[in-house]
């Protein structure tokens, strides 16, 4: 063999790439690719069929409420001698004891689960969490004070106190996020508190403080970042209860106020009817299951993915 | 008072500092008991001594994340302890410290360029994004690391790179003094040497004092001008470095040094260690007398009944011991 064929075959070999360790390939890709939350997201969620699942239903049911009003059916229009229709190619999962269309109305009343379940939550998080990390970084007295003043709030029976408030102020959605908020924020503070409480004696917080850092930066950027995960499970288990919180208020005639239509009220309106029509309250029922489910899912893949110790 | 002579216009001077914790029941924990030493400008006073002596407590009361509860810290000539306001935020400024732990004292949520300019951040030494990278790359390769290093997180780093990342953090600021507190007892020796190296060639770069904690003996020859024995909260014997490791006086340093293994087995075999019988005694409640006179083998009445003062027994040269003479 010549010397010079012998140099086109490795060339060639080269070329393949087939030498290049398997390791050194997977380091380029390392420095290479983006390591920040979105790529942990997708990541995970390529894993997780169940989660890609929720995923897609949440994403699906929240677009559907938005563009409710592209519906052709009114959802308060009665039509009495349509009622209790079954499905057809007009009324997509029939009409309800008022002959109004089921379909239209379930997408309404996911508005307004949606609706104040999202800011039901938000008020929760924000406030629970701004209370909680208050109480765990002054600790002392103040501390004292503020977690028994939280105390006093769990051991209220909320849901009667609910009840109560929102017959004596004029019920609406803003009302209703308001009141439902106010109720749910004492877990989130608890879990908040307990976590700046380890937090804010670890070496980094005292690193930040030796380099000169004052009280609002340690807890914005050291303390609730670090809460994150927790934060998050505490948010999706929030607005999943508040979905059902909603529902239940609604259910009992003391939530949105008719004709507007709530997964809650729908499934109140479907009692009359379970004996001849269940499917309509089969609907709603399994709306309201999903989605409270999805959203429990999903905020166990959040608090993974946005653990950044957990990247493959 | 000690150490007076020694060197002219301290950058760090401490004079009879103690720092007690309460524990409750009316018991007191005597951390740091009457502790006086000053550091020079451009110099390294190591601060030696076993596990709970307080050589940590006595470093972050220096640097006044701590507070005291007697005695002062004086950096240059200012009270650590009463700066308040714009005067605190100067003297963090010009203060750091790199801290034992290298993986407790790095946030795991923040990238190392957001870690190592967080100082810069704090003290508006820095305005924007693109500065910030900058920065925190040219601290990277100052500390030996490589600048695409500043987009990964701190848990994709091994114990001797997040330290380098520590010290990246307590430089970028410039300070002037720097508390190592044990920068190198959570790493493995051939490690330890680098930080050692890495360190000193920063001093002399850019003029640092450093308050060198540690309680290895041969790793802290190596880097200080001066070394402070610590025992029990006490220093017991403080002179510079050479001194001390040729004629050790106190019956404690002693002991310490006889437990340095010599890299030579033939002279290894015949090294005589001083082996200390019995515990130390606890903090809380320390003996009367002399700290160290339940494990001293030459302690008499006296050290069991009167507290040694510190005595000047040559040039440079200061020892807590009454059999010193």
């Amino acid at each position: 063999m010549n010397p010079e064929h012998n140099e086109i075959v490795r060339d060639e070999v080269l070329k393949e790439d087939a030498f290049m360790p398997i390791e050194t390939k997977h380091k380029e890709d390392d420095v290479l690719r983006d390591r920040g939350i979105w790529y942990n997201l997708l990541t995970s969620f390529k894993e997780n069929k169940l989660a890609m699942f929720c995923l897609c239903f949440l994403i699906i049911i929240i677009i559907a409420s938005i563009l409710a009003p592209l519906s052709p059916h009114d959802p308060d229009k009665m039509d009495l001698l349509n009622k209790l229709a079954p499905m057809s190619k007009e009324h997509f999962l029939g009409t309800d004891g008022l002959g109004r269309d089921y379909f239209t109305r379930a997408l309404y009343g996911g508005r307004v689960s949606l609706v104040v379940g999202l800011f039901s939550m938000m008020v929760a998080i924000v406030f629970g969490t701004l209370y909680g990390t208050i109480s765990g970084y002054i600790g002392g007295t103040v501390d004292n004070l503020m977690m028994r003043a939280a105390d006093i709030f769990m051991s209220v029976p909320s849901f009667l106190l609910i009840i109560i408030i929102n017959s004596l102020l004029s019920p609406s959605m803003t009302t209703m996020i308001v009141i439902i908020g106010m109720f749910s924020w004492m877990g989130v503070a608890r879990i908040v508190r307990a976590e700046t409480m380890s937090l804010k004696e670890r070496d980094f917080v005292l690193v930040a403080k030796n380099l000169g850092a004052g009280s609002f930066r340690i807890i914005f950027n050291h303390i609730i970042p670090n809460m994150i995960p927790s934060i998050i499970v505490a948010a999706s288990i929030s607005i999943a209860r508040a979905i059902l919180t909603e529902s239940s208020l609604s259910f009992l005639g003391f939530g949105v106020q008719l004709p507007m239509s709530s997964w809650g009220s729908m499934l109140q309106s479907a009692q009359e009817h379970i004996m001849d029509v269940p499917s309509l309250a089969l609907y709603p029922g399994l709306l309201i299951l999903l989605t409270v489910l999805s959203f429990n899912v999903l905020g166990d893949v959040l608090r993974n993915a946005l653990e950044p110790k957990l990247v493959k | 008072m000690c150490g007076k002579s020694i060197i002219e216009e301290p950058v760090l001077q401490v004079n009879h500092l103690k720092k007690y914790f309460p524990m409750g029941k009316g018991q007191i924990l005597k951390a740091v008991d009457d502790v006086s030493f000053e550091i020079g400008k451009g110099k390294t006073l190591g601060l030696v001594g076993e596990s709970g002596c307080g050589k940590t407590t006595c470093g972050r009361t220096c640097t006044g994340l701590y507070s005291k509860t007697s005695g002062e810290v004086l950096f240059k000539g200012q009270d650590v302890h009463k700066l308040r306001g714009k005067d605190r935020k100067a003297f963090t400024k010009s203060v750091q410290t790199i801290f034992q732990d290298p993986y407790a004292s790095l946030d795991p949520r923040m990238k190392v360029s957001e870690l190592v300019t967080e100082g810069l951040r704090i003290h508006n030494m820095i305005s924007n994004k693109k500065e910030e990278q900058e920065r925190a790359q040219e601290l990277l390769r100052l500390v030996g690391l490589q600048a695409e290093h500043a987009n990964r997180y701190i848990h994709e780093f091994s114990g001797g790179q997040r330290q380098r990342i520590g010290i990246a953090r307590a430089l970028a600021i410039e300070p002037e003094f720097i508390v190592c507190d044990e920068p190198i007892s959570a790493l493995d020796v051939s490690i330890q040497a680098q930080i050692v190296n890495l360190l000193k060639e920063m001093q002399a770069k850019m003029d640092l004092t450093y308050l060198f904690v540690a309680h290895d003996l041969s790793m802290v020859r190596h880097i200080s001008d001066q070394v402070a024995v610590m025992y029990l909260g006490k220093i017991v014997e403080l002179t510079t470095s050479d001194e001390l490791y040729s004629h050790p006086v106190h019956p404690y340093t002693q002991a310490l040094l006889s437990a340095i293994p010599i890299p030579d087995p033939d002279v290894e075999k015949k090294r005589e260690r001083i082996v200390l019988t019995g515990d130390v005694p606890s903090p809380i409640s320390p003996p009367p007398g002399c700290r160290f006179c339940s494990r001293c083998k030459y302690a008499t009445e006296q050290c069991f009944e009167e507290e040694p003062e510190m005595k000047k027994i040559g040039p440079e040269h200061y020892v807590a011991c009454h059999l010193c003479k």
